[in-house]
């Protein structure tokens, strides 16, 4: 796999992960909040494996960044358009998430 | 030899199949013996569970192995319990040993990646593909009514050390559900076959829980009969190509709108299974 398909991969994957945090901090079922939390570390891992193939510059941060950005935001609307949030908090930990 | 039927119960369902009356006796006996008798018998996958009680002498020294593997690079290990194929073939037919170490405490993420690096090497050196999950023994107690993975990995496994007592009552969200079906966002002709097939199986794992069914034997059925054994095996071993990776897609497209409408739709709040 290339560099071009390992960040097309990173990027869906760090999605999945800010979503689920956002639905994990926002949800009132207290039952699910220990489920979100294992598919986090289970989408965390995998992001690693593929953040760990290769060496990311700047610019391929920010690329990141910004379509992460993107597919949350669609995503929530589209799927979880009953959790309010702000995109200032899905930024925070989108920022968490590529500096860890 | 041992008998599930009496002679008498055998004489009464042949003559009731060749349309001979029975007396008022025998219909009781059909009724309240047979008839449940052969329902629980239906139950049962006895091929299955015959494989999994063949003696195979190579599993307790390939325990042994992975057992002090663990033990010398892990810490704080309560429980060591063995899932996958491996597990549930007896170690007839596997490609890896998928495991999961419960610890007495929560480790760091360095520790974690530590232990499980010095063990998948340690494990190679022995000819043996390990594919290890440690978490916390409170985290796996905490989760597992309501993750749909853990509850299928923990379904049929093996503990080879220590004892993880979980739950036989599951309860299952439809948040839950629905978030597990996220696996299959964003998948395109250029993502991995591998990825492909693991949010194929998490849909396949859901519509299975939807129905109730905690079943590992039905699982990889319904897999292979969705798109057949070589396109299964090929999707795993990232071999796919990009018709097969398409014909995929559109398949795993078709069953997410239909699971998503089925969740969206449902009147159900949660899934209760019990007797696992």
């Amino acid at each position: 796999m290339g560099k071009n398909s390992d960040r097309e991969s990173l990027i869906r994957i760090i999605t999945n992960t800010v979503v689920h945090e956002i639905v994990a901090k926002h949800t009132n079922k207290p039952e699910s909040k220990n489920f979100l939390n294992s598919e986090i570390i289970e989408y965390r891992g995998q992001a690693e494996n593929a953040a760990e193939k290769h060496k990311w510059n700047n610019k391929d941060i920010e690329y990141i960044r910004k379509k992460v950005l993107k597919k949350i935001k669609e995503k929530m609307e589209k799927k979880y358009a009953d959790v309010f949030f702000s995109m200032k908090e899905a930024e925070e930990l989108l920022m968490e998430e590529l500096t860890n | 030899m041992v008998k599930i039927l009496t002679a008498r119960e055998n004489e009464i369902i042949k003559n009731k199949i060749k349309g001979n009356s029975l007396t008022q006796n025998e219909s009781n006996i059909l009724s309240k013996s047979i008839r449940p008798k052969l329902r629980e018998i239906n139950k049962i996958n006895s091929k299955e569970i015959l494989k999994k009680l063949e003696y195979n002498q190579k599993a307790m020294p390939l325990e042994n192995k992975i057992r002090r593997i663990i033990l010398d690079f892990a810490p704080q290990v309560d429980s060591i319990t063995l899932c996958g194929s491996a597990a549930h073939n007896n170690y007839k037919d596997y490609n890896d040993v998928d495991i999961i170490i419960a610890t007495k405490k929560s480790l760091t993420k360095n520790q974690k990646r530590w232990a499980i690096k010095n063990i998948e090497n340690a494990g190679k050196k022995e000819n043996l593909n390990l594919d290890i999950q440690i978490y916390s023994k409170k985290s796996i107690l905490a989760q597992y009514s309501n993750n749909p993975s853990l509850i299928y990995q923990l379904k049929d496994s093996k503990k080879i050390y220590g004892n993880l007592k979980i739950s036989n009552k599951i309860n299952l969200s439809n948040l839950n559900l629905k978030m597990k079906l996220d696996w299959s966002e964003g998948l395109n002709i250029n993502s991995k076959a591998s990825e492909m097939y693991y949010a194929l199986r998490n849909a396949m794992l859901i519509l299975l829980l939807m129905n109730k069914k905690v079943d590992n034997y039905k699982l990889k059925i319904n897999l292979c009969n969705l798109l057949g054994n070589d396109l299964i095996s090929k999707l795993r071993n990232n071999q796919a190509s990009k018709l097969e990776k398409r014909l995929v897609l559109s398949c795993l497209n078709l069953l997410i709108n239909y699971l998503e409408v089925e969740l969206k739709n449902s009147k159900w709040e949660k899934i209760a299974i019990e007797n696992l």
